[in-house]
């Protein structure tokens, strides 16, 4: 069925030898793909179909129509999305995308949870499971979170900001292809170096190795990292240049000033880890770069300048959107519009410069190690202005409506403080060398992950769901199990990952010593449940999507900021 | 559309397991065939298969395992399993070529990403050799140190008897007008250590009828000779295992009062040594006039190095000081000649001095004969810079003199 391993093997010989097919092959495939393109941007019936479109409706141009028709509306899917190349369309592309990676890698999860049922693996093999974390981890952060969060921001900018021209569509529709294109690449490579990359396993093409393509995951996040330098180029463009002149910088929602904050860390954080990737890729023909001890620490330094930035660029948009979301269901304005984008941009600042947390024990010295100490403890000066900026809006306000988004979003609060002082503890250098490698790491990062990237996401998604349906309402009391299994689930798999890793648990291994046993058999149930949920949820997407529309596509991201109202409101609440 | 109306959920969800259900599929099946795989051996010419393991050093091939940069010799239509173990950290690729030199018809059998850079790491790659030659297996990274010889040959080589030898040589004669002859000389003497296993490849353009025989000693005796070659064929190849001192001679049937020399000594060693009038190896970070430590019945071979453009002559006496009336003369070197090389045996045991006949208060060094049980070739000298690790010596174009000091 799938003739994967025979196509890269073939392009293998070329790597590791000299033979010419793997040239003849990517010249192939790339003139191949250069004429799909080419047919897909000029010749695809929709841009006629668009045109003409525009053409009936008056207009000369035809992104002018999709600026004034289309863009600043709320969108239904439709299969047209990826022949349009207007804003929302590319968000929708990348909302599902994302949606269906976190399906893909989510499974890859549960598997893993259950595959150690016994201390020593029973169900999977040791290089299996060695797959499935890579592939879990990297499809997750670059894919599912990354591609959510530009999702968002493609979607709902353009009503932010009511844009007055979206001219720069087909770049973000490269700029989406490309990413998918890393995403499959890294998929179908199979690697097993983690999610960092780091040389010399990634530089072991063995099963034992880095795995037999892992030189493919390498490709495929090069090119990832393409698509996202793209599209944040274009999302600085839509935010700096093509915002409506009623909407001043410092009335800006705060969802788009997180999007602006995101984008800038990409933009700034990224290029070390790309030229580090492009080094990686020729050690595979000539090593030259990462082949001494000294070289693979530079490796580390390089992966994590960019490592530690995404880890908070997969969060900072969902603190956005909890800003967004929170007014409505309260019907208060935020707590404090200055300091939620100060809290936001202080991130943004102090994300940069605490990288070297994650090689505190990897020999950086006293004085560096002090250095980062103290930045990643003043990380908690803006995460605790930006989650008393919520308090303070839940606290001032006159009742709180508990809908299905309000509770992914009281929970991601929660979630988010637990996980960010077990966080904190991690950057005390003596606590870090006890629980350096155990799974109270893991447990730190899933509350986080769980509760903010993967709830507000759900968040967002349910708030938009009659949206995207064309006027169709979820089941509630599905929704309401959706998450309650989810949250359920995350808090009893974290919060047995962060005592058993407290008591030494490793991480990112096969197996564990039975002395772990309970701590994993909890786990195992939590992130079963949290499975279970997924699968309730994707139960009542397609149920309620069976059924008539019965409300008005409208949602309250975009209504209120479509210009309806004529009194832009910062907060984007009333 | 199928992405419209109310199907759209549902298509989205089957979208989503049918995605999840591939993505399963291939995370528990992850690739195992060898990134890089030789074309698939022939089974009907295959008649051997070889072990060999080699160890990856940038100081040359097995380096700390015995000789460094072995010669390999193995017989024609072989499957050889090479196991790489990496040794130093350092990447390394197993190249081959066909010739007696590294060249860019090149095939890389393991490349660095194969090897590692972990030391203790195997690597295995299967190569099939279906054509008589020499060829060179090298190391891309260190092409100056990692290169040695690999022989395919007619016969059945050595290593399929599970016997090893210290040393492998290798030696072309010329059948010619009834005579045995190596690059126009006529019946060249052979010099081997002990435990050497020599290829012999006997060419004969005209396939005349003779067979080749070998006997020890110093003449010709049919009776206690050994037939090797009793074929009619321009080309044969035989392996000949050498593992006891002594002298040895060779001769053909077509010709019995004409025969060559092979001499067999306990050791022979290539070294080299710079002259300098402060001493011998004045300019290198060694020491100056080295001690040599070396066993009885080695021949050494002298590289003499001229590093001040002046007139030295290496002498070598026995007894702890110069001797000018027992010294031999073994090389010379003038501002004319700026490398030459010469033979001296070391017969008996005891201290020999070596020394510079212009320069005798300077130039001086001992050479320390000690009656070592070991018949390996393969001796330490401190200080010395060995030109060529390799301890087979094949003096195919020697005269007489040069072999006798």
């Amino acid at each position: 069925m799938f003739s994967f391993n025979a196509l890269l093997s073939l392009a293998s010989i070329g790597l590791n030898g000299t033979n010419l097919e793997l040239l003849y092959l990517s010249v192939l495939l790339g003139i191949i793909a250069i004429i799909l393109f080419y047919f897909y941007f000029r010749l695809v019936p929709a841009k006629e179909y668009l045109q003409e479109q525009a053409e009936d409706a008056g207009y000369e141009r035809t992104n002018e129509y999709v600026r004034d028709k289309l863009s600043d509306k709320p969108r239904e899917l439709s299969w047209k999305i990826f022949l349009y190349d207007d804003s929302k369309s590319i968000g929708l592309r990348y909302l599902f995308t994302s949606i269906l990676f976190l399906f893909i890698a989510g499974s890859f999860g549960v598997l893993m949870r259950v595959s150690l049922t016994e201390p020593n693996p029973t169900i999977i093999g040791a290089a299996q499971y060695n797959v499935l974390m890579t592939e879990h981890a990297t499809l997750m952060i670059y894919m599912f979170a990354l591609g959510a969060a530009l999702g968002l921001g493609f979607y709902l900018l353009p009503s932010h900001l009511k844009l007055k021209k979206d001219t720069m569509g087909v770049y973000s529709s490269i700029a989406y292809w490309v990413w998918l294109a890393g995403g499959i690449f890294i998929l179908i490579s199979r690697a097993a170096l983690r999610w960092y990359f780091y040389p010399p396993l990634s530089l072991e093409l063995t099963q034992s190795g880095g795995g037999e393509f892992a030189w493919l995951a390498v490709l495929g996040l090069e090119l990832v990292f393409i698509g996202l330098m793209i599209a944040s180029v274009v999302i600085i463009k839509i935010i700096a240049f093509d915002r409506s002149p009623d909407i001043k910088l410092n009335q800006m929602s705060l969802f788009s000033w997180s999007i602006l904050f995101t984008v800038i860390m990409a933009i700034s954080s990224a290029p070390p880890l790309m030229v580090g990737l492009g080094m990686l890729f020729y050690d595979y023909f000539n090593p030259i770069f990462f082949i001494t001890g000294t070289n693979t620490l530079l490796f580390t330094i390089l992966f994590w300048f960019w490592g530690h930035p995404i880890v908070y660029m997969a969060i900072i948009p969902f603190f956005g959107l909890i800003y967004e979301i929170i007014p409505k269901f309260t019907g208060t304005k935020i707590y404090s519009y200055n300091s939620g984008v100060w809290g936001l941009g202080l991130l943004l600042i102090l994300s940069e410069l605490v990288w070297g947390h994650h090689l505190l024990n990897s020999g950086l010295g006293i004085a560096w190690i002090t250095f980062f100490t103290t930045m990643s403890f003043l990380v908690v000066i803006p995460s605790a202005i930006t989650v008393f900026n919520f308090i303070g809006t839940l606290w001032t306000a006159k009742s709180i409506r508990t809908t299905v988004p309000m509770l992914f979003v009281l929970n991601g609060i929660v979630d988010f403080i637990i996980g960010g002082i077990t966080g904190v503890m991690q950057s005390f250098a003596p606590f870090n060398e006890q629980v350096h490698g155990t799974y109270w790491v893991t447990g730190h990062f899933h509350f986080i992950f769980i509760g903010i990237t993967m709830g507000i996401s759900f968040a967002a998604f349910y708030m938009l769901f009659p949206t995207f349906t064309g006027g169709r309402k979820y089941n509630v009391s599905l929704a309401r199990w959706h998450f309650a299994l989810t949250a359920g689930g995350s808090y009893l798999m974290a919060f047995a990952w962060s005592v058993g890793g407290f008591l030494g648990m490793p991480r990112a291994v096969a197996g564990y010593f039975g002395f772990f046993q309970g701590y994993q058999d909890a786990s195992i149930i939590g992130g079963v449940i949290i499975g279970i949920g997924q699968l309730i949820f994707l139960y009542n997407i397609a149920t309620s999507w069976l059924k008539a529309p019965s409300t008005s596509s409208d949602n309250a991201f975009e209504e209120e900021n479509t210009g309806v109202s004529k009194t832009p409101s910062p907060a984007g609440g009333k | 559309m199928i992405m419209e109306g109310n199907k759209a959920g549902v298509v989205f969800v089957v979208i989503v397991l049918l995605l999840v259900a591939i993505g399963l599929t291939l995370m528990l099946n992850p690739p195992t065939v060898k990134a890089f795989q030789l074309p698939p051996v022939p089974s009907k010419n295959v008649k051997h298969y070889e072990n060999i393991t080699i160890y990856a050093d940038a100081n040359g091939w097995d380096y700390g395992h015995g000789t460094i940069n072995p010669t390999l010799t193995i017989a024609n239509n072989t499957v050889v399993n090479f196991t790489v173990i990496e040794e130093d950290g350092q990447p390394h690729t197993l190249t081959i070529n066909p010739g007696s030199s590294e060249s860019t018809y090149q095939d890389t059998l393991l490349s660095t990403s194969q090897i590692t850079t972990i030391p203790g790491h195997k690597s295995y790659v299967q190569a099939y050799f279906d054509t008589i030659g020499v060829y060179t297996y090298w190391c891309t990274v260190h092409p100056e140190t990692m290169v040695a010889t690999l022989y395919v040959n007619a016969t059945v080589s050595n290593t399929t008897s599970g016997v090893h030898y210290a040393h492998y040589a290798n030696q072309t004669l010329q059948l010619l007008k009834n005579n045995l002859t190596s690059n126009g000389v006529l019946y060249p003497y052979i010099a081997l250590a002990s435990n050497t296993l020599l290829n012999l490849t006997i060419k004969d353009p005209n396939s005349s009828n003779y067979t080749f025989k070998i006997n020890s000693g110093s003449k010709v005796n049919a009776t206690t000779s050994t037939t090797l070659i009793n074929e009619t064929n321009s080309s044969l190849t035989v392996s000949v295992p050498f593992n006891n001192t002594g002298q040895y001679v060779y001769w053909n049937s077509n010709n019995t009062s004409r025969f060559g020399t092979i001499f067999v000594y306990t050791a022979l060693v290539n070294t080299s040594l710079y002259a300098d009038v402060y001493g011998w190896n004045f300019s290198k970070s060694s020491g100056v006039n080295p001690t040599i430590s070396i066993s009885a019945g080695t021949l050494v071979n002298f590289t003499i190095i001229n590093e001040d453009n002046l007139t030295h002559v290496l002498e070598i006496n026995l007894g702890n000081a110069e001797n000018s009336s027992t010294a031999v003369a073994v090389a010379s070197v003038d501002p004319s000649t700026n490398l030459t090389w010469g033979y001296y045996l070391f017969t008996s045991t005891g201290n020999y001095t070596y020394w510079d006949l212009y320069h005798p208060s300077t130039a001086v060094g001992i050479i320390n004969v000690t009656n070592s049980s070991s018949s390996s070739a393969v001796i330490y000298i401190p200080g010395l810079v060995s030109s060529q690790s390799s301890s087979a010596y094949i003096p195919g174009t020697q005269t007489r003199d040069e072999l006798y000091p």
